[in-house]
């Protein structure tokens, strides 16, 4: 190998460099232009989505044909595939790949975390011609990104073909091309015929140079813009070696770390040497006609000196074939002598303007380069992004009508506002109850526009309003039938409602809220045929059941005359069944009365012993007859709580007449009533039949009776423990029990020590 | 004890209802005047030469409710000390609130109580003597 000094770098060689300078520029400027075209067909929203539901068929359809619109759309793409998180190819532009696995080739491991570039293959089927390519993969991250998979893009290498080619000729002899990493030309070399490509190693002084470590390096680590600046090139080997055919070149590499390959220029040695060669540069060739315009003029003006003129006209032919270092040095005739100094410093004056301006060239055409660059890459993203928002509209537009035909055929009354309850949207049913046009509406405020009365016609306050505490509470608030809650109309009319209202909430801000509502005009209609219907049968099944049992009562009693034995048992088992219906009757309607939520809670403070010691006196008498002992347990301090007596008084009776009732002769009734800073818990136990394993779980269900107790007690309703568990349920409290078959049953209630809360109903208990 | 015999104004606007009652009492040795309708009552009332010891009031009647008899019994200075008492099929808290409010002096829930013990009822209000033979 052989280095040329600096006295010998002649034009030749220079622009060699700078052609190697400016191509291996452009083909960095490709491949970061690749590489960000890469990473935005990545970035598109279909393929994130495609990549999150992979079954999703819509997606699928869709991410195919985007991908087979983008390699139609540019000539330079040869394939686009679509890699999952297991590196399995999900869809692909060649169908025939889809469902590869690439999990352990680089262009799947390697791209997980950025964009990577896979090395220069030949590509194309059996039957094709094959061309040379490379890939550009690039992660699929969603918007917390966690990886998803990877976009590969495969390139033809039209583009740098094009950039090696299509430039000036540097001479007749002049071959660019570039290597790979393994020596095999990526671009097809002067000499050698297309099927060289990638398949003839080029191995010589010049290429290895180039693949240098410390050279590789520092290259890597230049930033693209900078790496191939004056610095570096001023300290670039010429390369005087063979080349791949044997000949003397004279060459230079530059290595292009983009795509971990080199650039070779070479020129024959032969060229190099001959004179009168074409300069490429016109600045060269001006520069030149100048000096020999400079060197003619003095060449006329100086006849008789012959011997300095020589020197001077010597020198004059060196400058005039390039080498502007040339100095003429020296001369001893002093206007000769002053004159050659001048031209001289002329010559070093021109020198210096020519590498200015041959950097300032270099520098303006890699600006506008890499602008023009910038301008494409951007407006590439724009399309992207136009096309991203397209299908984004496309699918807004589904979703949006999706959703209108669905609020449209919903029964209920929806509107939607915002966190500030200004109206977002209507339904038409919202639109009909309320007789407002969805213009009317929109935009302004849920309170004002949408009023609100209670039964006797006065406005609720709006702090009250449901959607305003749904807003206050971030929860969801409902009213029904039983709250009498009426919406005016436009026209002022009252129409009763129920309401669902909901917070939307995101994160645990409020965005806004959705009030569902519905006419219940009818409801209220159906329940008042059923509070009619409660009236009716409490006035009109009594009746009889009176009747039966006052005449009962005075058969019994000799009014009629005196019953023979028999007489006196059937009439008696007649007046125990008419007794076990008005229970019944009465049961009913406690329970329809609780059921409708028509029934009134009447908290008032409520001493638990006098309660107690109330209800027991209705049910001493039977324990007595049973001879059950009665043992009642209530703490003398026991803290008063706001309760209704009525109706805890109820659960009493029916848990004490429980327990004498299924408790054989002798046995043992308790009521324990005990506190803790929570609640009062009030247990009834006694020591009879108990509740058989398989009856426990139905023992609170209306008219469930357990099968013992149908057994041993044939009269019962089945209603007092369901009646007993509805009236906890509607109080804020809780009941539960314990049982064994033969030992007995002891059944707990608890009220919370915030009492019960009071209710406005229409009906109190056992009326 | 009062040796008087006692009358009893019933209304009652069942039939059988009007019947036992009628007959129950009887049998204890009271007088009753049996009305089925609030209008009947009224005209009693203002005809008969003597007014009776008590009234036995059914909240529910054919003519008009337990609160319009009330009213009238009570608007009339004559009357207004007759002590009433309600045995009804309804007792809600409302009515048995108001018909308490208007002076009626007991209020039961029919189908609860023996006849036995609304006449024991009769008697301590009115403080009419009752033959103990038949009382159980």
């Amino acid at each position: 190998m052989f280095t040329f000094n600096k006295s010998l770098y002649d034009t030749k060689s220079q622009t060699l460099v700078t052609a190697a300078q400016t191509r291996a520029e452009n083909i960095s400027t490709i491949i970061i232009d690749q590489k960000q075209e890469t990473i935005d067909i990545a970035g598109a929203s279909i393929f994130r989505d495609v990549l999150t539901e992979k079954q999703n068929n819509t997606f699928l359809t869709k991410a195919e044909s985007r991908l087979i619109r983008t390699v139609a759309s540019n000539p330079n793409l040869i394939e686009i595939y679509i890699v999952d998180s297991f590196g399995k190819v999900l869809l692909t532009t060649d169908k025939e790949e889809v469902g590869l696995d690439k999990s352990a080739e680089d262009i799947f491991t390697k791209a997980k975390t950025g964009v990577y570039i896979d090395k220069t293959i030949l590509y194309g089927d059996e039957d094709e011609e094959k061309e040379p390519t490379y890939a550009l993969s690039a992660p699929v991250t969603n918007e917390a990104g966690n990886f998803l998979g990877v976009i590969v893009i495969r390139y033809n290498i039209n583009k740098l073909t094009d950039i090696l080619t299509s430039r000036i000729p540097l001479g007749d002899t002049s071959d660019i091309f570039v290597l790979n990493n393994e020596f095999y030309p990526i671009t097809q070399p002067r000499y050698l015929g297309e099927d060289s490509v990638l398949t003839k190693k080029i191995d010589t002084p010049n290429s290895r140079a180039c693949f240098d470590l410390t050279e590789m390096n520092k290259l890597s680590s230049l930033p693209f813009g900078k790496r191939y600046a004056d610095n570096y090139v001023k300290d670039l080997d010429i390369i005087k070696n063979k080349d791949y055919r044997g000949v003397d070149v004279i060459g230079t590499h530059m290595y292009i770390p983009e795509i971990n390959s080199c650039l070779i220029a070479k020129i024959d040695a032969k060229e190099l040497n001959s004179v009168g060669v074409s300069v490429a540069t016109t600045l060269l060739i001006v520069l030149v006609s100048g000096m020999v315009i400079l060197a003619g003029l003095i060449y006329l003006l100086s006849g008789k000196i012959s011997s300095p003129i020589e020197k001077l006209k010597q020198g004059v032919r060196i400058i005039q074939s390039g080498n502007l270092d040339y100095k003429i040095g020296n001369i001893d005739t002093s206007e000769i002598g002053d004159l050659a100094k001048a031209f001289d410093e002329a010559t070093s004056a021109i020198k210096a303007s020519k590498e200015d301006l041959d950097k300032k060239v270099v520098e303006q055409t890699f600006e506008i380069k890499t602008k023009n660059e910038d301008l494409k890459s951007q407006q590439r993203a724009v399309l992207n992004i136009l096309q991203d928002v397209q299908e984004q509209e496309n699918t807004a537009t589904i979703e949006k009508t999706k959703y209108e035909s669905l609020l449209g055929s919903i029964g209920e009354g929806i509107i939607v506002t915002d966190s500030n309850l200004n109206i977002l949207l209507t339904n038409p049913i919202a639109e009909k109850i309320l007789g407002f046009a969805k213009e009317e509406v929109i935009g302004k405020k849920f309170l004002e526009v949408i009023k609100v009365v209670d039964q006797t016609g006065n406005s609720i306050p709006q702090a009250n309003r449901p959607i305003a505490k749904a807003l206050s509470d971030r929860k969801p608030f409902n009213i029904t039938v039983s709250n009498n809650y009426y919406y005016l109309t436009k026209t002022g009319s009252k129409v009763p409602v129920s309401l669902n209202v909901s917070p939307v909430l995101i994160n645990g801000n409020v965005f806004g809220v959705i009030n569902v509502f519905r006419d219940i005009s009818h409801e209220k209609d159906v329940d008042r045929m059923k509070t009619e219907f409660i009236s009716l049968a409490s006035h009109q099944l009594r009746t009889p059941l009176s009747a039966m049992k006052w005449f009962l009562e005075m058969l019994i009693n000799g009014d009629a005359g005196a019953l023979n034995k028999e007489q006196g048992e059937f009439v008696k088992n007649v007046a125990d069944s008419n007794e076990r219906m008005i229970a019944l009757v009465n049961g009913l309607l406690n329970i329809s009365r609780i059921e409708s939520g028509r029934l009134i809670v009447d908290p008032k403070p409520t001493n638990m012993n006098d309660l107690v010691k109330n209800v027991l006196t209705e049910i001493k008498q039977r324990a007595a007859a049973k001879n059950i002992k009665l043992i009642v347990s209530v703490h003398e301090n026991i803290s008063q709580i706001n309760i209704d007596p009525k109706l805890i008084g109820e659960v009493f009776i029916n848990l004490i007449t429980n327990a004498v009732k299924y408790t054989p002769e002798g046995g043992e009734v308790s009521i324990i009533v005990s506190e803790n800073d929570k609640e009062i818990i009030s247990s009834v136990s006694d020591t009879g039949y108990g509740i058989p394993v398989a009856d426990q779980p139905k023992i609170f269900e209306r008219f469930y009776r357990a099968s013992n107790a149908v057994k041993n007690e044939p009269d019962g309703t089945g209603l007092g423990l369901y009646l007993a568990k509805a009236i906890m349920d509607s109080s804020g409290g809780r009941i539960w029990f314990k049982s064994e078959e033969g030992k007995g049953s002891t059944f707990w209630f608890s009220i919370p020590r915030s009492g019960m809360i009071a209710k406005k109903g229409e009906v109190g208990i056992n009326e | 004890m009062n040796t008087h015999k006692c009358t009893i104004m019933v209304l009652e606007d069942e039939d059988l209802l009007l019947q036992a009652i009628t007959k129950k009492m009887k049998s204890l040795g009271l007088e009753v005047i049996s009305c089925t309708s609030g209008k009947q009552a009224i005209d009693y009332l203002n005809n008969l030469p003597e007014l009776p010891e008590a009234i036995w009031l059914d909240y529910y009647l054919k003519d008009m409710n337990g609160i319009d008899f009330m009213n009238q019994v009570k608007n009339n200075p004559k009357w207004q000390d007759i002590p009433v008492m309600v045995v009804s099929n309804s007792a809600s808290g409302e009515k048995v609130t108001s018909m308490l409010g208007l002076g009626a002096k007991k209020y039961f829930l029919k189908a609860e109580y023996r006849l036995d013990d609304l006449i024991q009822s009769i008697k301590e209000i009115t403080g009419c003597a009752i033959s103990d033979k038949t009382l159980t």
